[in-house]
């Protein structure tokens, strides 16, 4: 069964959707290359996701080991050769424990791709939830939830993050603040939804006056078949840009809070805590600062790097600019 | 103009409304902290004597229980947490703000204090961030698809992803070092530095301005194109205008409104960053307030920075949408 039982049309038809799938692929990659801000992003997107998901592998050293069992010394500068003998160099120096900044920095990768990834995985599912609801169904419901989505963005977000977290950083189940990075993330993404509640809203309406559905509709397609097939996929290129951008936003957040000293643990490897902790000498020792916050800004520009040409590519009000 | 005002009074209506959802939030969410504040606060400023443990013999450590006691029963943290938020909305329909737990002042009077220094901050931020936005955000627009553009777009989301308290340490370390001093491991110059505008103001400034900055040049780079293939733009092509004129005269003044409605937005929101860049500089605002009572649940100056924030959130929403009105007849509402 299977292919056989196709008729010579349908594998026509099967072929050409697969080569004409491949070609946009191909046209994608083509524009991607094309663009060169757009390759800069999608280089560093990538280098960081490789440095997260390998950071065991290519770290040269522990990020938590102190200077009594690496024995490097505290706040050495960028570029000192490394304990013993063809020890690999410390490329970014040591923080106040001895710590290797470079591995730190590496290892803290895995931290800022998980709160891009919880956060915009919350914030799309309620707000895809939400917005589609609302403007698919319209009438009462619609203004319901948009009420519901006014009071929540008066809410001051960030303030609001730091409420939540110091009143959960000291729980008995949350002992020493094991899952206070977790529920930041949530949270950040939890007062996301409201902004792509109304950008997925704004959008489905705006699909849903278009003549083509009125078309599909009057060929007697179901509703369900218009929203799969005309609403999502009109819809999808939107939310993957806003997606896009909103990750950055979201690292940049975590970061800010653990900068304030309300995030990450003391010794897990993380951007905004280390540079928290090098922030007392950053007179002395600027590199243990500069180079955890350059991270930082490097891969939140990855993502709005990449974002922006999405929306270039994909945004039909941009696409023919 | 008839739609527009049962529209903005129906708006106005809502505020409150929105407003006691959030504090109730706010205040749930506060509470779910464990422990009881009156020990925090008891430790700090309200009985000195406790801090020094200074009770040797059990009456002055029963004296100091009544005290502890008391304390609890004059913040009124013996009441469940909903009987708690009433009495706080019922002192605010009065009027009453309510006092800072730490101080012993009114909060009004506190508020009313560090506001100004949180706006000299956020207007700042708002005129660098204004003025380097709209301006690259025009020429990127102008130049669109040169290769001017790509690189002015290049340093648009380099300016939006730079993380602002970052970009303050760097610019320290540049421009400024000699300028400040280090006390304690913290900047403490900043707002005391009188002598010196530019580490004083202009160095935070910049450093929460950047990420507007780059956010503002991209809306106007999106709304000028926008603008730029619209009819009346080749009308006024036709008729032979020159291009700049074009460009200065038709195009700006269309493309400048959703610019002039994010910044309104963004300016309730640059409160936000504002705790951060204070919390850094020592800078004695309303960030830095709601910061420190945070930390040491201060419930009554929580409440009010949320109020406040909230407040100005909602009424420059109301303020934006009203600005629209005026600056495009074509909007209407209902």
């Amino acid at each position: 069964m299977g292919m056989s039982t196709l008729t010579q049309d349908e594998l026509v038809a099967q072929v050409k959707r697969e080569r004409r799938f491949r070609n946009r692929l191909w046209a994608y990659f083509k524009s991607l290359t094309s663009n060169w801000t757009a390759t800069i992003g999608f280089i560093i997107i990538v280098v960081f996701f490789f440095v997260a998901v390998f950071a065991p592998v290519v770290a040269p050293y522990h990020p938590t080991e102190d200077d009594y069992r690496n024995g490097m010394p505290s706040y050495a500068p960028p570029l000192t050769d490394g304990p013993g003998e063809n020890a690999f160099p410390i490329l970014l120096g040591t923080d106040w424990a001895g710590q290797d900044v470079f591995s730190r920095i590496l290892y803290g990768a895995q931290s800022a791709m998980w709160a891009g990834f919880i956060s915009i995985s919350v914030g799309l599912f309620g707000g895809i939830s939400l917005g589609a609801v609302s403007g698919y169904l319209g009438g009462t419901v619609d203004n319901i939830i948009m009420r519901i989505v006014d009071a929540w963005m008066a809410i001051p977000s960030f303030f609001m993050l730091l409420i939540i977290v110091a009143a959960l950083s000291d729980q008995p189940w949350n002992e020493g603040g094991k899952y206070t990075l977790l529920i930041a993330m949530f949270f950040i993404g939890f007062m996301g939804i409201p902004g792509y509640a109304r950008i997925i809203r704004g959008s489905v309406l705006a699909v849903r006056e278009m003549d083509f559905i009125d078309a599909a509709r009057a060929t007697g397609s179901s509703e369900t078949r218009i929203i799969v097939k005309h609403v999502v996929p009109n819809v999808f290129p939107i939310i993957l840009v806003y997606a896009t951008m909103g990750i950055g936003g979201a690292i940049s957040s975590t970061a800010s809070l653990s900068f304030i000293g309300l995030g990450a643990r003391p010794n897990v490897p993380d951007w905004g805590g280390d540079m928290d902790r090098a922030r007392s000498v950053f007179f002395i020792y600027p590199w243990n600062m500069f180079f955890p916050g350059l991270a930082i800004f490097l891969v939140v520009l990855g993502f709005n790097l990449l974002g922006d040409w999405l929306r270039d590519v994909l945004d039909p009000r941009t696409r023919d600019v | 103009m008839a739609g527009l005002k049962g529209y903005i009074i129906k708006r106005l209506l809502l505020a409150p409304v929105l407003l006691i959802v959030i504090t109730m939030i706010t205040f749930a969410s506060a509470s779910l902290a464990v422990g009881d504040p009156a020990t925090l606060i008891f430790g700090g400023a309200i009985n000195p004597e406790m801090q020094k443990g200074a009770h040797q013999d059990r009456d002055s450590l029963f004296e100091a229980m009544e005290a502890y006691e008391q304390v609890k029963e004059d913040l009124g943290l013996n009441h469940p947490i909903w009987i708690q938020y009433l009495i706080w909305l019922a002192h605010l329909a009065t009027g009453d703000f309510g006092t800072n737990w730490e101080s012993g002042n009114p909060i009004v009077e506190e508020m009313l204090i560090l506001f100004p220094a949180t706006l000299q901050l956020a207007i700042t931020a708002l005129i660098f961030a204004c003025s380097t936005g709209i301006i690259v955000g025009i020429i990127s627009a102008i130049k669109h698809n040169q290769a001017t553009d790509r690189v002015l777009v290049f340093v648009t989301l380099t300016l939006y992803s730079t993380p602002g308290y970052w970009l303050a340490f760097i610019l320290i370390q540049l421009i400024a070092i000699d300028m400040y001093s280090l006390h304690g491991g913290f900047i403490t110059m900043g707002w005391r530095d009188n002598a010196n505008p530019l580490g004083r103001l202009i160095i935070p400034g910049v450093a929460m301005g950047i990420a507007s900055a780059g956010f503002y040049a991209r809306i106007t780079r999106s709304s000028m194109l926008e603008v730029i293939r619209q009819d009346y733009i080749t009308t006024a092509r036709s008729k032979g205008l020159a291009e700049k004129v074009v460009i200065y005269k038709h195009a700006l003044k269309n493309a400048l409104i959703p610019v002039v409605t994010v910044i309104g937005l963004s300016l309730a929101g640059l409160f936000g960053g504002s705790v951060i860049m204070e919390t850094i500089f020592s800078w004695p605002g309303m960030g830095r307030y709601g910061y420190n009572a945070l930390l040491l649940r201060n419930y009554p100056v929580i409440m009010g920075v949320v109020l406040f924030s909230s407040s100005l959130l909602i009424f420059m929403n109301i303020v934006v949408d009203i600005a629209y009105a005026f600056l495009d007849p074509r909007i209407r509402y209902s």
